[in-house]
């Protein structure tokens, strides 16, 4: 496929790039307001809607929603070398994506290092590998973090490695800009299991890190909860709202007894969500969201500041919904998922791609998923008017049939407690009886979906699939274990000594972790440290033993 | 114990890969179907670890599912590994993201079946339950 020459950094212009809101007429040419309201607003309107940008936020963040500004369009990246993701990343903002979200491969999430002994064949392929600093400055060299706004797929161990090329680059962590979602907790729920994150452990690392990054770097942006995995690993609309609100309770909780308030944690925080393929759930499932969020900062935990109560929301759309079979069809789906959060007030969005349940998307789907974005914005008018389906009796009654569902569930979380609710194996255990029931029903067709278990095309040729050149990858991995031989081994000792102190103290690892990789300590080496100090093993996969002792 | 008929059937997960939905609802979904004994593995396994556990457990019949486009290569170490330990003879099946153009190959190295998007939860069970069916 042919693209059109990047410039020489197109990171300089991410800026420039965004969205506009192109027409605030209908297609045909009539004029609308930015809302629309009943004719009096008695008090139970106040109360449980409210106008779009004010107290309970049902109806919206902000007043002017979208002609205020835009959503975020956003398109995710990642394979191979940091060298190839740097040219996927490249193509995406050629093509007019706003934002950047980089997917590291699942080694580089699990904090396992590409030389790893058992994993070699799984290096790159999912994702793009980052193990050191040197790594991330090949992927993001001229990019300013200071101005530019990476978003990160990743959870805790993003913030200090990121962080550590700004330090390095000489800039202070105040003017860091970025994002990523440090919850473990939902990693021990989705596929991580309690060997490769125990919840207690993992939950104190991600208040660590929130802690430290609300502290020292304001603009960094922490998307917490991560109901999207929860989500797509088997929950309800009112089950993602449950076992988030569970969740960030529990971690403002945590918070707040380091000394912190609810004021000044809240405003970094946004809930990463899914759209699913039933449309008018989803719009109710982001209004009740909104408002039960609102009203918990200010009942539960007494904020006084508007914008710890006004929840931002980012969005992926669901890839679990997505089909296999005839996956042009995926673009349907996406288009309906997509408009579903916009209508539901979202602040940025990602689309999956067509090929999602095929592959590594191809530069194709990734440009279309991009374009989808646009006719929604151009054409459709789905950014014209804020809460569209205010007013609706169906919408506003399945919003308030959501929201007691996800209070029901949320009591008998917290009954157990949260961090017992996991570590004994019951969210787990009640994600499995979702899916379960789910396949029952596809299996005896009180659920169709098309393509999987009904009007299933015959014969369809195989579906093309994202392939790249595996050489950088190769070459990646020589490089990694070149620097483990050239790095001064006294600087990356102590380095590491400091991170095992600290934590064993009791102490908030971050600046430590930071500290650690800007002495070439590697991703495997520091979590390896860390889980170490808590006296877990440190290959959580059990190959590896220690590269040397802490004491 | 398990009843003399019954077919002993190991389930598990290769790699780094966390896409364990699938397989834990297979694993139930077995389970229920009658006749079948599942042992259910877990994630994150090596291949080194899989192929122990295949040696040790005395079963019928081991599935593997992937979302990682790691098979091939995993699948190919697994066999190896197998044969290696005395019990390639034990058919293997995959589950997962599986691609058809890599189906081929998959079978020419051995894997007896592949059950990737799109298949029915019957033709899994059947396929399982005759698995165990005595070799004359």
């Amino acid at each position: 496929m042919d693209m059109p020459t990047p410039p020489a950094n197109l990171f300089e212009s991410v800026e420039n790039v965004e969205i506009k809101l192109s027409r605030t007429k209908t297609w045909s040419g009539l004029e609308t307001d930015a809302a629309y309201f009943p004719k009096e607003r008695d008090d139970a309107y106040q109360e449980n809607l409210g106008d779009p940008g004010s107290y309970p936020f049902t109806r919206g963040a902000y007043p002017q929603m979208y002609r205020s500004r835009m959503w975020t369009l956003r398109n995710i990246v990642g394979y191979g070398s940091p060298e190839d993701t740097r040219q996927g990343l490249e193509m995406v903002l050629a093509s007019g994506g706003t934002g950047v979200s980089i997917v590291p491969d699942p080694l580089t999430t699990q904090s396992v290092d590409p030389d790893h002994p058992a994993f070699g064949p799984e290096v790159g392929l999912e994702g793009c590998s980052l193990p050191t600093t040197r790594d991330m400055e090949r992927l993001l060299h001229g990019v300013d973090l200071a101005k530019v706004d990476t978003a990160w797929h990743w959870a805790a161990m993003a913030y200090p490695l990121v962080a550590s090329l700004h330090v390095k680059r000489g800039q202070p962590l105040s003017t860091l800009q970025g994002s990523n979602m440090p919850d473990m907790l939902q990693q021990t729920l989705c596929g991580w299991g309690k060997h490769l994150v125990p919840a207690d452990f993992g939950h104190r690392i991600a208040v660590d890190e929130v802690e430290f990054s609300v502290r020292n770097s304001p603009k960094w942006a922490l998307g917490m909860p991560q109901a999207y995995d929860l989500r797509e690993r088997g929950l309800s609309p009112a089950g993602e709202i449950a076992l988030g609100m569970a969740i960030i309770n529990k971690t403002m909780d945590d918070l707040i007894a380091r000394g912190l308030t609810v004021d000044q944690v809240a405003p970094s925080l946004a809930w990463v969500s899914t759209s699913d393929i039933d449309f008018f759930e989803e719009i109710a499932k982001f209004r009740a969201l909104r408002r039960y969020w609102a009203r918990t900062m200010k009942e539960r935990f007494g904020s006084q500041d508007l914008r710890a109560q006004r929840l931002r929301i980012a969005c992926h759309t669901s890839g679990k919904s997505l089909v296999y079979k005839q996956p042009l069809n995926n673009l349907t789906r996406t288009a309906i998922q997509g408009l579903a959060a916009l209508c539901g007030g979202v602040q940025s969005l990602e689309a999956c791609t067509f090929d999602e349940p095929v592959c590594v998307p191809t530069h194709e789907a990734r440009e279309l998923a991009t374009r989808q974005q646009q006719i929604l914005a151009n054409e459709v008018g789905a950014a014209r008017v804020a809460d569209p389906f205010g007013g609706s009796y169906y919408i506003e009654a399945l919003t308030d049939k959501v929201e007691a569902e996800a209070i029901a569930m949320l009591a008998r979380i917290e009954e157990v407690g949260l961090i017992e609710a996991i570590a004994s194996g019951k969210i787990e255990e009640m994600m499995d009886d979702f899916n379960f029931d789910l396949q029952r029903e596809m299996d005896n067709g009180e659920r169709i979906i098309v393509g999987v278990n009904q009007f299933v095309p015959e014969d369809e040729p195989s579906p093309t699939r994202f392939k790249f050149d595996r050489t950088n990858t190769y070459a990646h991995i020589r490089r990694f274990s070149e620097l483990k031989q050239q790095r001064d081994q006294g600087n990356w000792s102590a380095s590491l000594k400091n991170v095992h102190n600290v934590v064993k103290s009791g102490n908030n690892p971050m600046q430590a972790m930071i500290d650690a990789f800007i002495a070439d300590a590697s991703i495997g080496e520091i979590w390896g440290t860390v889980r170490v100090a808590n006296g877990h093993q440190f290959d959580p996969y059990g190959h590896l033993q220690a590269p040397l002792s802490y004491t | 114990m398990s009843k003399p008929n019954t077919v002993r059937c190991m389930l598990g997960m290769l790699g780094t890969d966390v896409h364990s939905k699938g397989i834990r609802t297979l694993a139930r979904l077995l389970d229920e179907a009658g006749g079948i004994d599942v042992d259910y593995i877990g994630e994150h396994n090596s291949v080194e670890g899989m192929a122990d556990a295949v040696a040790d457990r005395k079963i019928d019949i081991v599935g593997v599912s992937f979302s990682s486009a790691a098979y091939v290569e995993y699948t190919r170490q697994l066999i190896e590994a197998m044969k290696a330990k005395g019990v390639g003879h034990i058919p293997v099946i995959l589950g997962g993201m599986i691609h058809p153009d890599d189906v081929a190959d998959l079978k020419a190295m051995g894997v007896a079946g592949v059950f990737g998007a799109g298949s029915k939860t019957e033709d899994i069970v059947l396929f399982v339950q005759n698995a165990g069916a005595p070799k004359i």
